[in-house]
């Protein structure tokens, strides 16, 4: 049945079980009222038998269910529970203190069976149907897991469920008792002291039911309470009992229905006493006087046979008047209507019968002292009881309640120690348990504690690393954006800048190639990329029509590579297709922190350079050739009509034509000196630097001066030094360089005048060369602008191109030579020229 | 011995120059040949095979370099004397051209017609280049 189980599948069985208790039930009630109408008889055993039947009846159901316990649904539970305990209570205990403490006669028997039997299923069932009914919201929610009234609601109606079903247990207890006992006044002829009783015991043992339903159903539902307060988050909020109250009011309540039971007890053992004395008296009357005497009591009456035998049969019971017609004398209890001892005696002579009945209720009034006496004492008993009960609840509970405050103290965090309890029972153990178990924890936390601390700081540390991370994280964003920024523009550079650029990784592996580069090298960036850049790539010394292949040591990539330094140079690669071009090379290594992670060669293409280097060198040829040319033509025909080798002129025309020579010499040097001049600054002076006799070149320009020097009167002191190294120059630049500083020394020393020349080593790697005169020399303000070019001195009327001195120092500065000189006006000049021995530069074009 | 004049060929395209050299050689006592460009003055000296040659460098059709250098090939021509003329100091660059080539060089511009007289003589007297 789905109102027992969670499900239907245990329904037919159910139902069989339910058929069967009906069937039985049916069987006992049919009985019972057999019994009342007289068909059948009810004896003082067979009204217990027959309601321990009914309960056995309930055996199997009850079996079944405790197997399927778990499948009972919570509502299931409950009827289980109140529905046996209403059999047990009310089929077994109840009927048998029935029978001790309340007077029945044959009738009332068999109604008390009756109504026993009849009234379990009927108001048993309405109690149980009323708790299900307060039962059912709850019921709701265990199987739904919905609540439709609130949840505050729902946890009272939780609460209040074990004394709800407690008070309509005491309620349907009470009114079954007083239904039972007015059945019996009205059906039976109860009497009304017997009344009282019978509802006296309802209500005591309702109290004890109501407790133990209390209990019970409190436990069944612990559960669910839980769950609903966790659910909902009622926990504590909630009133509770605690143990104390618990046990004071379970106290209270058992022994007010204990005392209540003893005292209806009491009331029957004094009743006894009362009817056994009662009876003796009233038998030594009978014996003595007849049962005429007898009427004891203020209501007591005699009544007449068979004159008065109607109103006999109102007053006592059937078998009352069954044991007065049977015998001669003699004294029967009777229950109907009221207590009474009904004694009678036969007349021998006239057969007529005494009746006298004596109201045994007539004599409780002596029985008041002894019972209020004994109930003075019981209310004694039940205050030191309840005293007592008190005492050891709250020495229970105290340790109890000190164990519970210390608990939430330690559970509070602080450590608060565990006090002993020496209860010497359970509270006890609780207690040392406890202590271990909060020392423990203790322990544990301060351990935790410490280790938290290094979390927290860990934390906070980690806290702050985050934050300056997200920091740097954003730093780093702006960061890479600048640097992509950086990197699009740099990107954008290489690929437009007009020299070609290859990058390479510190071990010489192409990282990059601009368009440039692949243009001049004819290869693409995907092919060099990841390649040593030597090994694809031959290159050759530049400047020598057979190219002669550079030594890889020789590269400029590997000097960059190997030097860390910066390296300018001239180079011919071969190109893919095997053509060569000749490249200026500008390598630089690119470090950070010392560490080297590559380098990059910058490289310019030559070839256009060279075409138009040709193109400007055969402008100068051709210009020098042009001009020059009829230059000459003046010259020789000047000199062969000056030689009057073709005839005989007189002073003057060789005069004229002295003139005309020497404007054409002039010309010619100016024409020279403008052509040194255009290509030393056009970079088309290429000098070749060899090995060269330096005290040769200083002769021959002296031979070409003889003429000068023998018609100006000057003495010449050459001084060479033995054993001279060879100066490594080229030898065109050094006659240049000699012949200019030479005639200078010449053209500014007056008449008569010396002019010196030594040449001596100078260290390891330089030859010096002196060139002194005792001429004019330069005044001091102008000595800085020798060297400058269409430099002329203030203090000469000398002609001069003003070039001379530019063109040497020129020259000398692209052979790595040095030139200086000292000055003193008036007194003359010494040019120094140190000239080196073992060049560096082995060929360069001046720039 | 007037049968057997020394002859020199003047390889000159400046016609002015050409004729004063020629006027000087004769009045030396040479016998004078001049060509104005490179490529008959080249064939003039294979075919008369002079004693000495005045090369200018500057020449139409044939420059004076490629002269040079074609002459050496010659059986004839490899041991001819030759005098360079020229006008720039380039001197570095004719030996680049010509390797160890032995010649001598004049500037002109530099030189009188006095001193390329003499420099003839001297090298028509001195012994052929081996």
């Amino acid at each position: 049945m789905n109102l027992l189980y969670r499900n239907g599948t245990e329904k037919r069985r159910i139902i069989g079980f339910i058929l069967l208790l009906g069937v039985g039930f049916f069987c006992v009630a049919l009985y019972a009222l057999l019994a009342i109408l007289g068909y059948v008889p009810i004896s003082w055993w067979a009204f217990p038998a027959l309601l321990a039947f009914l309960v056995l009846l309930n055996l199997p159901l009850y079996f079944f269910a405790f197997q399927r316990r778990d499948g009972l649904a919570p509502r299931g539970q409950v009827i289980f529970i109140l529905w046996g305990g209403l059999l047990i209570w009310f089929w077994v205990f109840a009927p048998v203190y029935f029978l001790l403490t309340i007077n029945l006669n044959v009738l009332q028997l068999h109604w008390i069976t009756f109504a026993f039997v009849w009234e379990l299923p009927i108001i048993g069932g309405l109690f149980i149907g009323s708790c299900v009914l307060y039962f059912r919201h709850i019921q709701q929610f265990l199987e739904g897991g919905f609540s439709p009234i609130s949840p505050q609601a729902l946890y009272r109606r939780i609460m209040y469920f074990p004394l709800i079903v407690g008070l309509l247990t005491a309620a349907f207890m009470v009114a079954g008792y007083a239904i039972g006992g007015l059945q019996l006044v009205l059906f039976a002829h109860l009497p009304f002291v017997e009344f009282i009783k019978v509802l006296l015991n309802g209500v005591a043992l309702s109290l004890f039911l109501a407790i133990v339903y209390a209990f019970l159903l409190g436990r069944v539902l612990l559960s669910t309470r839980s769950r609903i307060e966790q659910e909902f988050g009622l926990f504590q909020k909630s009133p509770r009992l605690t143990i104390l109250q618990k046990s004071l009011i379970t106290s209270f309540i058992i022994l007010l229905g204990s005392f209540l039971l003893v005292d209806i007890i009491a009331f029957k053992a004094l009743h006894r006493v009362l009817r056994d004395q009662t009876y003796a008296r009233m038998e030594q009357i009978v014996r003595r006087e007849g049962a005429a005497g007898a009427a004891l009591g203020t209501r007591g009456e005699v009544l007449m046979l068979p004159r008065d035998a109607d109103q006999l049969g109102k007053q006592v019971s059937v078998e009352t008047l069954r044991a007065i017609a049977s015998g001669e004398r003699g004294i029967v209890d009777d229950l109907t209507r009221d207590v009474k001892l009904v004694a009678f005696s036969q007349d021998p002579a006239s057969g007529e019968k005494t009746v006298s009945l004596v109201y045994l209720t007539d004599f409780y009034r002596y029985l008041t002292v002894s019972f209020f006496s004994f109930l003075f004492a019981e209310l004694f008993i039940f205050c030191v009881a309840f005293g007592v009960v008190v005492f050891a609840a709250r020495s229970f509970s105290r340790s109890m309640r000190v164990l519970t405050a210390a608990a939430k103290k330690a559970a509070s965090g602080k450590h608060h120690p565990i006090p002993y309890s020496p209860t010497g029972d359970e509270v006890e153990e609780l207690s040392h348990a406890l202590r271990y178990f909060v020392q423990r924890t203790w322990e544990f936390e301060k351990r935790l504690e410490g280790k938290a601390e290094r979390v927290s700081q860990e934390l906070v540390k980690t806290e702050k690393q985050k934050e300056v991370l997200i920091g740097s994280n954003l730093l780093l964003e702006e960061r890479n954006r600048v640097l992509d920024e950086a990197r699009i523009r740099e990107e954008a550079l290489i690929e437009s800048i007009g020299n070609g650029i290859i990058v390479t990784d510190n071990a010489g592996r192409v990282v990059r190639a601009n368009r440039t580069a692949e243009q001049i090298l004819g290869w693409k960036e995907h092919e060099l990329s990841g390649k040593v850049f030597a090994n694809v790539i031959p290159a050759e010394q530049y400047g020598e029509e057979k190219g002669r292949p550079l030594m890889i040591e020789d590269r400029p990539l590997t000097q960059v590579l190997t030097s860390r330094g910066k390296i300018v140079g001239r180079y011919v690669y071969i190109r893919k297709n095997g053509t060569r071009v000749s490249v200026e090379v500008v390598g630089s290594p690119f470090m950070f922190k010392g560490e080297l992670f590559g380098a990059v060669l910058v490289m310019r293409d030559l070839t256009e350079e060279q075409v138009l280097d040709r193109v400007k060198q055969d402008f100068v040829s051709i210009a020098s050739h042009q001009l020059r040319t009829p230059l000459t033509t003046i010259s020789w025909y000047t000199e062969i009509l000056s030689s009057a080798s073709l005839g005989a002129i007189n002073e003057k025309q060789k005069e004229y034509l002295a003139s005309i020579y020497r404007a054409d010499r002039r010309m010619i040097q100016l024409v020279n000196a403008l052509l040194n001049v255009t290509r030393l600054e056009s970079g088309t002076f290429f000098v070749k630097a060899v090995p060269v006799d330096i005290v040769s070149i200083v002769r021959d320009t002296i031979e070409e001066m003889k003429e000068r020097l023998k018609s100006k009167r000057l003495y010449l002191g050459e001084e060479y030094e033995a054993s001279l190294p060879q100066v490594f120059m080229d030898p065109v630049a050094a006659q240049i360089i000699m012949q200019n500083i030479l005639s200078n020394a010449v053209k500014y020393t007056p008449d008569g005048g010396q002019v010196r020349i030594s040449i001596l080593r100078n260290g390891e790697h330089h030859v010096l060369c002196m060139v002194s005169d005792s001429g004019i020399g330069i005044t001091r303000e102008q000595q800085r602008q020798v060297f400058a070019k269409f430099f002329r001195a203030d203090n000469t009327k000398e002609e001069g191109t003003g070039l001379g001195l530019y063109i040497a120092k020129s020259l000398i500065d692209i052979s790595n030579g040095r030139i200086w000189f000292t000055s003193v006006e008036g007194k003359g000049t010494t040019f120094y020229l140190e000239l080196p021995v073992k060049g560096e530069v082995e060929e360069n074009t001046y720039e | 011995m007037e049968e057997h004049k020394n002859t020199v060929l003047v390889i000159e395209d400046e016609e002015a120059l050409a004729k004063i050299l020629e006027d000087q050689l004769l009045l030396s006592g040479f016998s004078v040949r001049c060509e104005h460009n490179g490529k008959d003055g080249y064939e003039a000296a294979l075919a008369m095979k002079p004693d000495l040659i005045l090369l200018d460098l500057l020449l139409p059709k044939m420059n004076g370099m490629t002269v040079l250098r074609n002459l050496r090939k010659d059986p004839w021509g490899k041991n001819a004397r030759v005098i360079v003329l020229t006008n720039v100091n380039i001197l570095h660059e004719i030996a680049g051209a010509l390797g160890k080539d032995e010649f001598d060089y004049i500037v002109k511009s530099d030189h009188t017609v006095e001193d390329i007289i003499t420099k003839v003589k001297e090298r028509i007297l001195s012994p052929a280049t081996p």
